[in-house]
């Protein structure tokens, strides 16, 4: 019996059979990483731009996009926006990042239900724009807290009259303007060619619906998240392309499952719906549900903002002291 | 043998300096060709994003008519809960005061009665309507010289906080009564000008139009001013070209913010002579245009004139529109009826 067993380890030793079944194993084992190394030619990045823009935003996006630039493998990046703006100097953080990105591999942008304020500021830049039928753009403008009327006195000395607040409100209303040309001024520079609105228009700071946008020039024309990657890819000549969605730490999350697996990276995951579009953003929300779904008890808290019978919800937050593109 | 070691020390130190100086060269070399444009911003361009601001300089100096008393008295109304505050007339007060006119408050009773002796009567953004008994006090007064000042403003949106939160109350200019019995009539929307404007879009610039004697006056600053329109009257102060009211009516113009009807003026800004405004362009020409203008009312204890009657000097017609110079009027207004 022992020196059949052994007759027969002996065979399959010496036979091609097994070298080659050990070898398809090896090879399916490596094959993902021939397969992403031969069968890419790069790679699009997904950039998400979600929830009120302020300095963690602008910190995460400005790396996310300076993580794409690095990557020699990233040949163009699309931003995912779903935000009604934030704080002004960090929107403009993200405008110059999106500016310089732009100016070194095609950028596309997909707007989800928002890219009001300092959110289109954001994307101002892009190649081409995207946004759906029930998304808002537009409202170009800065609002801010006007300074209260202080006067230095004997409980709070200061070595200037204007140390308190700054200056009057007619100064600081010569401050604002002229973030308020800055940001049209950018928004001219950047889709000038393709705007039909007039300077004074724009500076109405209206918001418009996504056809209205793609009418007015805001935006280039109506379509998705996949209508964007795909634009993106078409732009860099890619024929077959990974997408990639960016973290800010560096890490790398994956719309696809097949991504996902295809994918080599360290500390993959998969990435939530949360991630990609944040939460609710301010400003009006525009729900297609009908009116019998909105249940005003459902707010849990006192100081959530009423849900109308119109199924419009109107956040305005603006923190005291603090310029505002919102 | 220490032979044999210091050679092989010497080439260990060598070894040593090239690794550091490929180390050192090698992402100069590699990177070399990956040097960076800077990026250029032509949108910032400082002289393009910073407005300019409006000189805010000069002195109130009133040149009133030297016919016109050296005394007399101005009443300003406090009856009709009007909305100002010392610093909104304290330029204008100081300017009467200059020229040695009493100032004086009319707060309740019979109004023909404070204005009696009386050379002119400023009505400043009233809370409340106009009687009839009022008004016809205020007609007896310019009926005989004397000459009433109306300021209105736009309907405004007053924000209050207490201690049940905080409320939101419009507030409206209620001239209505007693503007139109003097044929004029102020707007509810403000103004606002995107290109000419005082740092913001409500603050609107104007323009004399020609008409009267606004002297000095090139350009002045009102603020969140209301178009104000009289028949027959004469336009002294337009607001710059591609002025819009607010709404969303796409409809731009040249709105009056002064006009004058005989010896009755109406403006749509009370805030271009506040104390921290009136130096704003030349709105301190302005001021004392108001100043002289009421200085040179002579109000003379009657006899009676026919109400209804027209002084017929008028000519043209004013609804508010981008129409310029409608009245050949002369400097020195005539007795409203």
């Amino acid at each position: 019996m022992a020196s059949r067993i052994r007759a027969l380890l002996t065979r399959i030793a010496r036979s091609y059979v097994l070298f080659v079944v050990i070898g398809v194993v090896v090879g399916l084992a490596l094959a993902p990483v021939a397969w992403n190394a031969t069968s890419s030619e790069g790679t699009v990045a997904v950039v998400p731009v979600s929830g009120a823009i302020d300095g963690g935003t602008s910190a995460g996006v400005s790396s996310m996009l300076q993580q794409a630039r690095a990557d020699s493998d990233v040949k163009a990046v699309v931003l995912l926006v779903n935000s009604g703006g934030g704080g002004a100097a960090a929107s403009e953080e993200m405008y110059l990042q999106t500016k310089r990105t732009a100016q070194e591999m095609p950028v596309i942008t997909s707007v989800d239900a928002s890219a009001a304020s300092g959110a289109y500021y954001t994307i101002a830049p892009s190649d081409h724009i995207y946004a759906k039928p029930a998304s808002t753009v537009g409202s170009v403008g800065v609002l801010a807290t006007t300074p209260q009327t202080l006067e230095p006195t004997t409980i709070i000395s200061t070595t200037g009259p204007n140390k308190l607040t700054g200056g009057d409100e007619r100064e600081f209303n010569y401050i604002l303007e002229s973030l308020g040309r800055a940001f049209v001024g950018a928004v001219f520079e950047q889709r000038g060619d393709r705007l039909e609105l007039s300077r004074s228009e724009l500076e109405q700071a209206r918001i418009y619906s996504g056809t209205q946008a793609v009418q007015n020039g805001l935006v280039d024309s109506i379509g998705g998240r996949q209508a964007a990657v795909e634009h993106a890819a078409d732009e860099a000549g890619l024929d077959s392309y990974n997408v990639r969605v960016m973290r800010p730490d560096g890490t790398v999350r994956f719309l696809s499952r097949s991504n996902y697996i295809a994918s080599t990276a360290p500390e993959k995951k998969m990435v939530s719906a949360e991630y990609l579009y944040g939460e609710n953003p301010s400003g009006p929300v525009f729900l297609m549900v009908p009116a019998a779904y909105l249940e005003p008890s459902t707010n849990e808290s006192t100081d959530s903002p009423p849900v109308a019978e119109t199924g419009v919800r109107v956040e305005a937050t603006v923190a005291p002291g603090g310029t505002h593109v919102a | 043998m220490w032979r044999e070691l210091g050679k092989r020390l010497v080439v260990l130190v060598l070894t040593v300096a090239v690794v550091v100086a490929i180390a050192a060269g090698g992402p100069a070399l590699l990177q070399g060709d990956e040097e960076r444009e800077p990026l250029q911003n032509p949108e910032y361009e400082p002289g393009e994003v910073v407005p300019e601001a409006m000189a805010a300089t000069g002195t109130v100096e009133t040149n009133p008519d030297p016919a016109a008393d050296d005394t007399g008295t101005v009443v300003i109304d406090r009856a009709h809960s009007n909305r100002f505050t010392r610093a909104d007339i304290e330029p204008l007060v100081d300017a009467l005061v200059r020229e040695g006119y009493h100032v004086e408050f009319y707060t309740e009773g019979d109004l023909a009665t404070a204005l009696e002796g009386a050379d002119a009567f400023l009505v400043i953004d009233p809370a409340s309507e106009y009687l009839t008994g009022d008004i016809d006090d205020v007609r007896q007064f310019t009926g005989n010289g004397g000459r009433l000042v109306m300021i209105g403003e736009p309907d405004r949106t007053a924000v209050s906080a207490s201690l049940f939160g905080t409320s939101i109350t419009n507030q409206e200019s209620r001239l209505t009564t007693l503007a139109s019995r003097y044929r004029m009539s102020v707007d509810t929307e403000y103004l606002y000008n995107q290109e000419n404007a005082d740092g913001t879009f409500k603050h609107v610039v104007a323009r004399p139009t020609g008409d009267g004697s606004l002297d000095g006056v090139d350009e002045a600053a009102v603020y969140t001013a209301a178009a104000v329109t009289a028949e027959n009257g004469t336009v002294l102060l337009r607001s710059a070209p591609e002025t819009y009211k607010s709404g969303s009516d796409e409809v731009t113009g040249e709105y009056p913010v002064v006009v004058q009807r005989n010896n009755v003026l109406l403006l749509g800004d009370k805030t271009f002579m506040r104390g921290d405004r009136y130096r704003v362009a030349d709105n301190e020409q302005l001021v004392a245009y108001v100043a002289e203008f009421m200085i040179e009312g002579d109000y003379r204890a009657p006899p009676d004139v026919d109400e209804d009657e027209e002084s017929g000097v008028d000519t043209g017609t004013d609804n508010g529109t981008t129409t310029n110079g409608t009245t050949t009027n002369g400097t020195t207004p005539m007795p409203a009826a």
